[in-house]
């Protein structure tokens, strides 16, 4: 059972850092895009 | 600069799944806890990298209060955000090692109690950041509260240490095999790694952000104007 | 910039730091005194906050239950938390007659004048605060079956440093909290994690106060509270111009 908790532990490590990157990722894709957007208006 | 984001990713998650192995399968596990003590080599590493993170706030923030350089309010931004991640992560695992260890989810540990105010704290910088529209008066705020708050969590070590000890004998430190010692070294240096690639794409992202808002404001003013 | 009324009376040499110390106490006690005589004069609100201060007592007391042992053994604990409940009331008031004169920032002054400020501001939220103890302890006292009397002397010094730990962040962080959207939330959110040091030292020295103290750790946490005191009264002080810079 105690290794239960391990495995939890080192997927929760693993889904975080990746959960985060993922949304980094989104909100980077989502800013560029807005960013181009605006900049093409600009022109 | 793209290619060498990139690589610093690619070398992140080689050291992250090089670590992970080393803990999980490599290393024997401990005669007294089992395997649950395999979870000191994500709990230990996450805990210092949420220190570190938090020292990299306080340093910009002193920075940016000197020479009002945005960079520097950025970077302690990014470096706010990533810290709570690495911080909740260690609450988190804390507590995973709790249960089985103790019998319990919590307990009022001095590094661990000190990191969930530490966590307070810097929610409360992020906080702060939202609630603030005036990019230079953010920058400012937010550099002030990373100060202040930095210099607290000492003093806040200090008293939860004295409350949870002052009338129990510290417990003895036993002292650490060299392979654990390098698992948790090994895995020390991956989180560092993992957090400068997150630091530096966070950072990416802040500066994009400020660009469209400085963008959309000033089109908002040319608005305004007409 | 609106020149509504300036809450801190100019000298006629008013060019460079003026006077340097004389100047700068006079400045704090004017701040110090002007907000007293608002106090004074509008004491409904003081008498409001003593008694939301004693309705939070009594409803801890609702919670705690009826085991007079329990009560006497979380009292000092619980005073506390009453203490920072109505704290955080009339710290995010603080500046509310420099808000309604045009804003902080419409005061065009020095750091040494805007350190007044500061320091004026805390020492009026402090009298404040120690004014509403002298209702909340007795309070306390009959509420949770505690002996305060005879311990009125230790108590009170206790009191003061808590108090005085409470006023110095807590001034400092409604300066931050007035200028940001959700001020109501953004004070207790910056306040109460950097108040834990206070909390902790403040509640332990008392709950030793009213239970005695078999190990003599009563000094530990006073030098906690006495440090906590001067390291963030020098360093609050010494950063609050750039809270208000404009």
């Amino acid at each position: 059972m105690t290794s239960g908790y391990m495995i939890a532990g080192y997927l929760l490590t693993w889904g975080a850092m990746a959960a985060y990157l993922w949304r980094l990722s989104v909100r980077s894709q989502h800013t560029q895009r807005a960013l181009d957007a605006e900049r093409a208006t600009l022109d | 600069m793209a290619k060498t984001q990139k690589i610093m990713g690619f070398l992140a998650l080689l050291l992250f799944i090089i670590g992970s192995v080393v803990g999980l399968f490599v290393v024997r596990a401990d005669a007294a806890m089992g395997d649950v003590q395999r979870l000191m080599y994500v709990h230990v590493p996450a805990a210092w990298l949420a220190m570190l993170a938090f020292f990299v706030v306080f340093i910009m923030s002193v920075l940016y209060l000197v020479q009002r350089n945005p960079r520097w309010d950025l970077i302690a931004a990014s470096s706010a955000e990533v810290g709570v991640l690495f911080t909740a992560l260690t609450l988190a695992l804390g507590s995973l090692w709790g249960k089985p260890t103790w019998g319990v989810w919590w307990t009022w540990e001095p590094r661990l109690t000190t990191t969930a105010v530490m966590l307070m704290i810097y929610i409360g910088y992020l906080a702060m950041r939202s609630f603030a529209d005036d990019p230079d008066k953010r920058a400012r705020w937010s550099a002030i509260v990373g100060v202040v708050g930095f210099i607290d969590v000492p003093i806040v070590y200090l008293s939860v240490y004295w409350w949870r000890t002052l009338h129990q004998p510290p417990s003895s430190p036993r002292s650490i095999a060299p392979e654990i010692l390098f698992a948790l070294l090994l895995n020390l240096l991956a989180f560092t790694v993992v957090y400068l690639y997150l630091l530096v794409r966070r950072y990416r992202l802040a500066v994009n952000e400020q660009e469209l808002e400085r963008i959309v404001a000033h089109q908002t003013r040319q608005i305004s104007h007409d | 910039m609106s020149s509504a009324t300036q809450p801190v009376p100019r000298s006629a040499d008013s060019a460079g730091e003026g006077g340097g110390r004389h100047e700068f106490l006079r400045r704090t006690g004017a701040i110090v005194w002007k907000d007293l005589l608002i106090e004074v004069r509008t004491k409904q609100s003081f008498t409001a906050m003593a008694f939301f201060a004693a309705l939070v007592l009594f409803i801890f007391s609702f919670a705690m239950g009826a085991d007079v042992r329990l009560l006497q053994a979380t009292g000092g604990g619980l005073v506390w938390i009453g203490i920072a409940f109505t704290g955080i009331l009339s710290l995010s008031r603080t500046y509310q007659s420099e808000e309604l004169a045009g804003g902080l920032e419409g005061l065009r002054i020095l750091p040494g004048e805007q350190r007044a400020i500061y320091i004026g501001k805390l020492l009026g939220n402090l009298v404040l605060l120690l004014t509403l103890e002298l209702f909340l302890f007795p309070i306390a006292g009959i509420l949770f079956q505690l002996e305060l009397w005879r311990v009125a002397a230790p108590l009170a010094g206790v009191a003061l440093l808590g108090t005085l730990g409470f006023s110095i962040i807590g001034t400092f962080y409604a300066a931050l909290a007035v200028h940001v959207r959700a001020r109501e939330l953004m004070l207790p959110l910056l306040l109460f994690p950097a108040l834990v040091p206070v909390l902790l030292g403040a509640v332990n020295a008392t709950t030793l106060i009213l239970t005695g103290d078999p190990d003599g750790v009563m000094s530990s946490w006073i030098r906690l509270l006495v440090a906590f005191d001067v390291i963030f009264f020098v360093v609050c002080t010494w950063i609050f111009p750039l809270v208000l810079e404009e």
